[in-house]
């Protein structure tokens, strides 16, 4: 199976991370602390030609959320898209409405959202855009969400003109500085939901954007520049190993199986997840919790049903599991999100 | 804070050459002590005096501009650090009993210090007074340094809700009343002519409701383009009064933008809210609400 690991330099230094050491230029930081053990100098990412690797992506961030204001993230999302990442850039600002906006995030994650890849999942009436970590960023993983979620919400009003009725889910808990949340994502924010997600309304997706000049032709060289960049990138290790857990989800692979499958031993496999900052049990956990809420609130199947397909020995047992991955019960959860879903409608 | 010391170069050459002289007069009078009759405890409260002397004067110059209480202070403090040096000193070498000075310096120049010191806190303190007058819009009742906003010089949210606190604990009858107050477009503005200009309007913005607001009423910046204003013993339809006021005077501001100075109109928004007692708590999120429902109306533009 093909993957990347965290050490592969793949990221262009002078995308996102410039604006953000604008931003903490702004604040008076000094780039000798921000930059700290990332191994970069300032004139490196200034120049536009560093690569660098998801280990110093996240070193970056880590040290940014560190010496940061609370609103950091957000200024950072205001400003992430369209952007200045080239042929990227060009696609975003070349869409027609929100769906292809959303494929274009979705096929170009690294370029334009790195470490974190934006999964659309599709109901009948609904749209759910969950962030799935691709190569190990749980500790930043707060602090990305939150910059990448501002920035979908920024770009999408701003193209549309309008706002969107988007609902936000985090999975952590309501943090200190909730007035960020309330005054740059809406007031339709909730926590402790085990999942980061964006939920809209479909009938919001197709609207054409009012004020977008675009032409197929542009449009088609654009993806193909976009593609010869974009298709030696392959997809971040964690990225790779959870769909296989997904796909896989109704066996209740071990990990010897999974390792097997990954063609490694099972102490290289867990000795690569760790390095990852995760583990087995933390994959599988959030492999089994999107596939549980998708089953739960997409195909609406029963708890029962759910429980079986997971193959958990009763009702009870699955309850107990899944309140252990994201604090809540099957039906609080239910509740938490048809709220979220009707409020919309 | 360098910069600051910058300003006061003059005050730390002359501390400076006191002690140097203070070091070389001892050396030359006196005569060193052997290792063993050094009084290792004095040496520590003495010698770490005198350091911790020149840590509040390097605070004190490092933070104030020039002028009369800051020299007072820095001269209070200098003294005190000088004997203190001089005590530190006698421990490493003795002097011959007919340097009266000596003596002088460990009683007379210390209560001199303090003296010089107290002056000059008298008059911090009344500095202080008027300094308080021109922040009464900024901040009440209590002061907390780090809850300040680097963008617009106001508190931040935290602030809010401490202050809210204190109020509610404090007058139990009466009314209070938030105003919260949204830029509309504000993003858009950002997009158009970037975030340093967008912060630069979000301090002009503060300045110029400071001006239109009452005496007794505090403005704070909640987060991002959204600031609220706490009116105590305000109702309902006074707060609402005030808060059209400031959205008509908003409609009349013009901004100018820093580089081509051509003006900028903006709009601002406002939900207002009002509470009495422990129910001050809740004042944020009913006016948050109020304003989120005068953005849903169709009359904002």
């Amino acid at each position: 199976m093909m993957y990347r690991e965290s050490h592969e330099s793949i990221y262009p230094a002078h995308y996102q991370l410039l604006r953000l050491m604008d931003l903490l230029d702004a604040q008076g930081i000094h780039h000798h602390q921000y930059l700290k053990g990332t191994g970069l100098f300032y004139e490196d990412i200034a120049s536009g030609h560093k690569l660098i690797s998801a280990i110093q992506f996240i070193k970056l961030i880590d040290n940014a959320q560190k010496l940061g204001e609370p609103s950091l993230a957000f200024r950072w999302g205001h400003t992430m898209w369209p952007g200045h990442y080239d042929v990227y850039s060009q696609l975003l600002n070349s869409t027609n409405n929100l769906a292809e906006l959303l494929n274009v995030i979705h096929g170009y994650s690294e370029m334009l959202c790195p470490l974190l890849k934006p999964i659309i999942v599709n109901s009948d009436d609904s749209v759910f855009i969950y962030w799935q970590d691709e190569i190990g960023a749980a500790q930043v993983q707060r602090f990305l969400v939150e910059a990448y979620s501002t920035a979908l919400l920024s770009l999408s009003h701003w193209f549309a003109s309008h706002k969107l009725s988007w609902r936000l889910s985090f999975s952590h808990e309501s943090p200190a500085y909730l007035e960020e949340y309330m005054v740059n994502l809406g007031q339709h924010v909730q926590f402790n939901m085990g999942i980061n997600m964006l939920v809209l309304p479909r009938d919001q997706l197709q609207c054409a954007w009012p004020n977008v000049q675009t032409s197929d032709a542009i449009n088609q060289l654009l993806t193909r520049q976009a593609n010869s960049q974009y298709d030696v990138i392959r997809r971040g290790f964690i990225g790779v190993f959870t769909q296989w857990n997904q796909r896989n989800i109704d066996d209740n692979p071990s990990l010897e199986q999974a390792a097997m499958a990954f063609d490694m031993s099972s102490a290289t496999l867990k000795r690569k997840l760790k390095v990852h900052g995760t583990s087995f049990q933390k994959v599988q956990d959030q492999a089994r919790l999107s596939t549980c809420l998708y089953l739960l609130h997409h195909r609406k199947w029963s708890n029962q049903q759910v429980a079986d397909y997971l193959q958990f020995s009763d009702a009870h047992n699955f309850r107990k599991a899944f309140k252990r991955w994201c604090g809540n019960t099957p039906n609080g959860m239910r509740e938490k999100l048809e709220l979220n879903i009707r409020a919309i409608s | 804070m360098l910069m600051t010391l910058q300003l006061h170069k003059q005050k730390i050459s002359l501390l400076l050459f006191l002690l140097t002289l203070c070091l070389v007069v001892t050396w030359t009078l006196g005569e060193p002590k052997f290792f063993a009759e050094i009084d290792w405890v004095d040496v520590i409260g003495e010698g770490g005096s005198a350091a911790a002397m020149a840590l509040w004067i390097a605070f004190i110059l490092g933070s104030r501009p020039q002028g009369r209480v800051t020299n007072w202070l820095t001269l209070g403090l200098g003294v005190m650090m000088v004997a203190f040096w001089q005590d530190a000193l006698d421990e490493f070498i003795r002097l011959p009993a007919e340097q009266w000075w000596d003596q002088w310096f460990e009683s007379i120049a210390m209560p001199v210090g303090i003296l010089l010191l107290t002056y000059g806190l008298f008059h911090w303190y009344q500095e202080q007074l008027k300094i308080n007058d021109t922040l009464k819009k900024r901040e009440q009742l209590f002061r907390e340094h780090t809850l300040f906003d680097r963008i617009t010089h106001l508190s931040r949210a935290e602030y809010l809700n401490t202050q809210l606190q204190h109020m509610g604990a404090k007058q139990a009858d009466d009314d209070m009343a938030l105003i919260m107050i949204d830029v509309a477009k504000f993003s858009l503005f950002n997009r158009i002519h970037g975030q340093a200009e967008g912060d630069r309007f979000l301090y002009q913005l503060a300045e110029f409701l400071q001006l239109n607001m009452r005496e007794q009423d505090l403005l704070t910046r909640y987060a991002a383009d959204r600031y609220a204003i706490i009116l105590p013993n305000t109702h309902l339809p006074q707060a609402q009064i005030i808060a059209q006021q400031l959205q008509d005077a908003v409609a009349h501001f013009y901004y100018r933008l820093q580089k081509s100075g051509d003006s900028y109109v903006h709009h601002i928004l406002t939900g207002t809210a009002c509470a009495s007692g422990a129910d001050a708590i809740n004042l944020v999120s009913l006016a948050n609400a109020s304003l989120a429902d005068n953005k849903l109306s169709p009359n904002v533009a």
